[in-house]
């Protein structure tokens, strides 16, 4: 703790906010990149980074870099201030390669330029969004409408192998992304991302006319499946912003759900990969037990999926003592029936050749861009939400963190088998301790731009929500970031050189979640050059060529 | 041998898929399903439609034919409960309905119309009748003349008294 | 005269047959996952809705080759249902037909691989590769089994082969054959080419309404030509039970091949080839027995 405070101070960085949870560091324009490089070199990762427009309290811009820093349990928020009339901050992706996307961001939305940063190009906002139109600064209203322009698509043409469009529409993604993969025979020499086709403007719309308690609904519903956790980071940051406690009860209960939701979760994951091993009855066995911790979320929560449970201060609903053994009694028949099922896939040689090797992300590239969640862990780096910076119940509780140093599929296949039979452990212990008394404070102020970080453990990693707060119950900024934000920056990483039949499994092994992220591109390409995305029918009229 | 398991196992243990549209299927106790309004209980405060998150409550007051018209659009309703929480009287409530296909969107709404009561004093419509009976019930202890009055008269009215009290005050 | 009234009722058959034992494999696959699954007319529902539905025809195909193909592979495979009896014993025999029939088969696939290169799309492209990586690799095994099969037999003719005599040589090809059968008949693990998470249907991918039909019905038409020809080869040749031998066994075989195709996960192309080129040493090891005349 007192190391992490010393490197800050070295590098010129002012403490502002000492938060149990995360430190606000003040820093100027000229230090920033020093300072991250040194934080880096200190064992924290990039977590994410938000910009933000504050002219109306002080008439400048802000950048804030989230970094985690697990070692003293914090996450460090760097706070770079520039001018209206002079919006440049050094870039630090040069140091911290996670910070591309973030920074891009902050440009699509804001206009701050980084300088020195590699790859200045839109990322989230659409190819006809006209230039110099900022949509996340405060003088462009919420409902205002754009008029788009016409833009001439750029393409690269490669000589050397076959451009193989996975996406917008695939079987393999369930949702709209595209992934452009270079072929040469069946092996991948190269690929390309782009994503945000269904960005969906929450923030601006949080901004501009939701309550706190009406944008847990709208954070819920960021994704179709973790929804539940990303309620409950937004809570977290609100309550951290002001500072309110939130009683044990509604700790344990949050913890539960929160842990339902990754069993879920995790269980949905291992039917898609072995649907796209091409083993579909491994993949009907998953989802039918899946559905027992399904109808156990409906009997706690009143509802299929786990929605509508909490708000800031609390949780909205309690569990008495039936629901709790219904809860005990199905779980107890999935982890029985799961470990049966990983057995026996497991010996099945074909499917253990398909992801044994395949899909290798070294440990130290994992590091620099900040991968989170199974794949960080399935690299061999022990880092989990729930133990760096214990949130909710689960400083009163035991589990392991299961870390595998393969740096496949398989490992991260593993980490994700491990962690269902920990959770089911976690929500034997929460059923076990839960404390009595209330779910919910009812009554708390509202301080204006105050600062505050939330961060939970998602099926899919680390989440990470940042707000500021305004007066008359309303936030200033909102970011939420989901897991997959930082975990996609790698599949280009994983899938150079791999076989062409292993990408739909590659990319299905960081289990992306596309609308929690859609915010995205990836441009890993040996020109270096950026693109623009192509249509299908384009690619087709390039290999006719 | 672990195929030759799963075969076993699969075959010693009957189908699960469930017959639903031609059986009912068991829904649990705190489901929440399709909201319903009573509009014989309803007074017309409004809160379920300040809370509601995805704005699938609204309200609009008519001042000419002096009516408030309140909204349930099952459109955009998200069944999170929050109105059924905020409401007075128990007014909304969540069932457990949940087939809400139809083929016309008219069925999705709820209308609730209530009367508006005018300003006793300068004959302007205020809020519905039933919620100054409810106010005058179970409200606050305040001053009951304040609730039959529009904004606009409460102010002046108010100072005016402030006023004759201070000059009372004074004499 | 009797012969040609056989090779009419066996071709019918088959084409009536073929679709509906689809139907019942995807219900005990059903089974097996405890689903209820569709019921088994479903594929020729399929089918038949289908052959209904327009056909969108890919703006860079080459025309000609992208429609003849399926037809193509559908005849190829229909022509092989004239020398190799199904229901009924008795089909054309001319010497030399085994080497047809092997050569029909290619060439439905290299059919297919025609059609997905003249769609002009990238992943029927992919498919088309795989396609004739496993086509070359399965013409080596039939390769051997005609070969072994003619050693055995001193003859090409089908007709001298029904049904084959028992000597440790044409047991060991009887299995030898069951496994190229369940490979030929593109089945989970080597359902490669079609993949359809990974290359989405493979060559088939730009084919619609009635072509795309023509190409499912061709796949299952294979599926139970190689299926009768196993038959063929073990059942006796007293027709009574010949026939209720057949009956039994164009049903079972294919169940259990479901049941089997069911608990597999699909191997990578090179893992497939890998495995093929390891089975043809079984291959080469039965030719050379039957070279013994064991």
């Amino acid at each position: 703790m007192q190391d992490i405070k010393r490197v800050i101070e070295e590098n010129n960085g002012k403490i502002v906010v000492e938060h149990d949870y995360f430190l606000l560091v003040e820093v100027s324009r000229e230090h920033v990149r020093k300072l991250a490089r040194a934080l880096f070199e200190a064992g924290a990762y990039y977590s994410t980074g938000v910009g933000s427009d504050e002219r109306p309290k002080n008439g400048f811009f802000a950048m804030y870099h989230i970094l985690n820093h697990e070692e003293s349990k914090k996450y460090i928020v760097l706070k770079v201030e520039t001018p209206e009339h002079d919006l440049r901050i050094p870039s630090i992706t040069p140091e911290i390669e996670g910070a591309n996307w973030a920074e891009r961001e902050a440009h699509d939305v804001l206009g701050i330029v980084f300088e020195g940063h590699p790859e200045p190009e839109r990322l989230i906002l659409p190819d006809d969004w006209p230039e110099g139109v900022y949509p996340l600064r405060k003088d462009f209203k919420y409902n205002e409408k754009v008029k788009p322009v016409r833009k001439e698509e750029k393409f690269v043409e490669r000589e050397d192998a076959l451009v193989l469009p996975l996406g917008p529409f695939h079987p393999t993604l369930h949702e709209p992304e595209y992934f452009e993969i270079y072929v040469d025979g069946e092996t991948i020499v190269g690929a390309r991302y782009k994503g945000f086709f269904v960005h969906r403007g929450l923030e601006k719309l949080a901004e501009g006319r939701l309550t706190i308690h009406q944008i847990p609904f709208v954070a819920e519903r960021i994704c179709g499946i973790c929804g539940y956790t990303h309620m409950i980071c937004y809570c977290q940051a609100v309550e951290n912003a002001i500072g309110l406690e939130v009683p044990e009860r509604a700790e344990y209960i949050r913890t539960l759900l929160l842990e339902i939701e990754r069993i879920h979760s995790h269980i949905l994951w291992f039917g898609v990969v072995y649907h796209l091993l091409g083993f579909d009855t491994g993949f009907m066995h998953a989802w039918r037990i899946r559905e027992k911790v399904m109808d156990s979320a409906e009997i706690l929560t009143g509802n299929r999926k786990t929605y509508g449970m909490s708000l800031v201060g609390g949780v909205r609903r309690d569990i008495d003592e039936d629901k709790k053994e219904k809860t005990l009694k199905a779980l107890r028949e999935v982890s029985q029936e799961m470990k049966n099922l990983f057995d026996d896939v497991l010996a099945m040689k074909e499917i253990l050749n398909r992801i044994e090797d395949v899909g290798i992300l070294p440990k130290d590239r994992a590091r620099s861009i900040g991968v989170v969640g199974p794949v960080a862990r399935g690299s061999g780096i022990n880092t989990d939400v729930r133990k760096d910076h214990p949130y909710a119940a689960y400083k009163y509780l035991d589990f392991k963190v299961p870390v595998y140093n393969g740096c496949d599929v398989l490992s991260r296949y593993l980490v994700r088998a491990d962690e269902i039979f920990e959770s089911i452990y976690l929500i034997e212990q929460v059923l076990d301790q839960m404390p009595g008394g209330d779910i919910m404070v009812e009554r708390f102020e509202v301080p204006e731009f105050s600062v505050g970080v939330g961060a939970t453990e998602a099926p899919r990693g680390e989440d990470v929500h940042f707000v500021i707060t305004h007066r008359g119950s309303k936030v200033y900024r909102w970011r939420p970031r989901a897991p997959t934000y930082n975990n996609l920056p790698s599949v280009p990483v994983m899938l150079e050189g791999e076989h062409l039949a292993d990408a739909p499994a590659i990319i299905g092994s960081i289990d992306p979640c596309f609308s929690c992220t859609d915010h995205v591109t990836i441009v890993d390409d040996s020109t270096g050059k950026i693109l623009f995305r192509g249509s299908l029918e384009d690619a087709i009229r390039r290999l006719k060529r | 041998m672990g195929r030759l398991r799963m075969l076993i196992d699969s075959l010693s243990h009957p189908r699960v898929t469930e017959k639903y549209p031609y059986e009912p299927i068991p829904i649990p106790e705190d489901f929440r399903g399709k909201p319903e309004i009573d509009p014989e209980k309803c007074i017309g405060c409004a809160a379920c439609a300040r809370v509601c998150p995805p704005n699938a409550i609204t309200f609009r007051d008519d001042h000419e034919q002096g009516y408030r018209v309140l909204q349930v659009f099952l459109g955009r309703c998200i069944f999170c409960g929050r109105c059924q929480d905020s409401c007075p009287v128990g007014a909304i409530k969540l069932t457990k309905e949940f087939e809400l296909v139809s083929l016309s969107k008219d069925d999705l709404y709820q209308v609730v119309k209530l009367e508006l009561a005018k300003c006793v004093r300068c004959g302007k419509y205020t809020v519905p009748y039933r919620y100054i009976k409810y106010l005058m019930e179970k409200g606050p202890k305040i001053l009951k003349y304040e609730l039959l009055l529009c904004p606009e008269c409460k102010s002046e009215v108010t100072t005016l008294i402030k006023y004759h009290y201070a000059q009372e005050v004074h004499e | 005269m009797n012969a040609i009234i056989a090779v009419i009722v066996n071709v019918i058959f088959a084409l009536l047959y073929a679709p509906l034992i689809d139907g019942v494999e995807r219900k005990i696959k059903a089974r097996v996952q405890r689903r209820k699954g569709p019921p088994i007319q479903q594929t020729w529902y399929d089918i038949l809705k289908l052959f209904k539905k327009e056909e969108i025809m890919p703006k860079d195909a080459t025309k000609s080759i992208f429609i003849s193909a399926p037809f193509m592979a559908f005849l190829s495979v229909l022509i092989s249902y004239l020398f190799v009896p199904t229901i009924l014993p008795g089909a054309l025999y001319f010497y030399g037909d085994i080497i047809v029939v092997v050569y029909l088969l290619a060439f439905s696939s290299i059919a297919f691989f025609l059609g997905a290169f003249s769609s002009g799309n990238p992943y029927a492209q992919v498919g088309a590769n795989r396609e004739m990586s496993l086509a070359v690799v399965e013409e080596i095994l039939l390769a051997f089994i005609v070969g072994s099969l003619a050693v055995l037999n001193r003859s090409l003719m089908l007709n001298k082969m029904f049904p084959l005599e028992i000597k440790v040589s044409s047991i060991i090809l009887l299995a030898f054959y069951l496994v190229v059968m369940y490979i030929a008949s593109a089945r989970v693990p080597f359902d490669i080419a079609e993949a359809e998470p990974e290359i989405v249907e493979g060559p088939f991918i730009e084919y619609s309404g009635k072509y795309l039909a023509m190409c499912k019905y061709t796949i299952f038409l294979k599926r139970i030509l190689l299926t009768s020809l196993f038959l063929n080869f073990v059942l006796p040749e007293n027709v009574l039970w010949r026939t209720v031998g057949y009956v039994i066994g164009v049903v079972v075989i294919p169940v259990v091949l479901a049941m089997i195709e069911a608990h597999m996960g699909r191997m990578r192309i090179d893992q497939a080839v890998r495995f093929m080129k390891r089975l043809s040493v079984i291959g080469i090891f039965a030719w050379v027995i039957s070279l013994f005349g064991w």
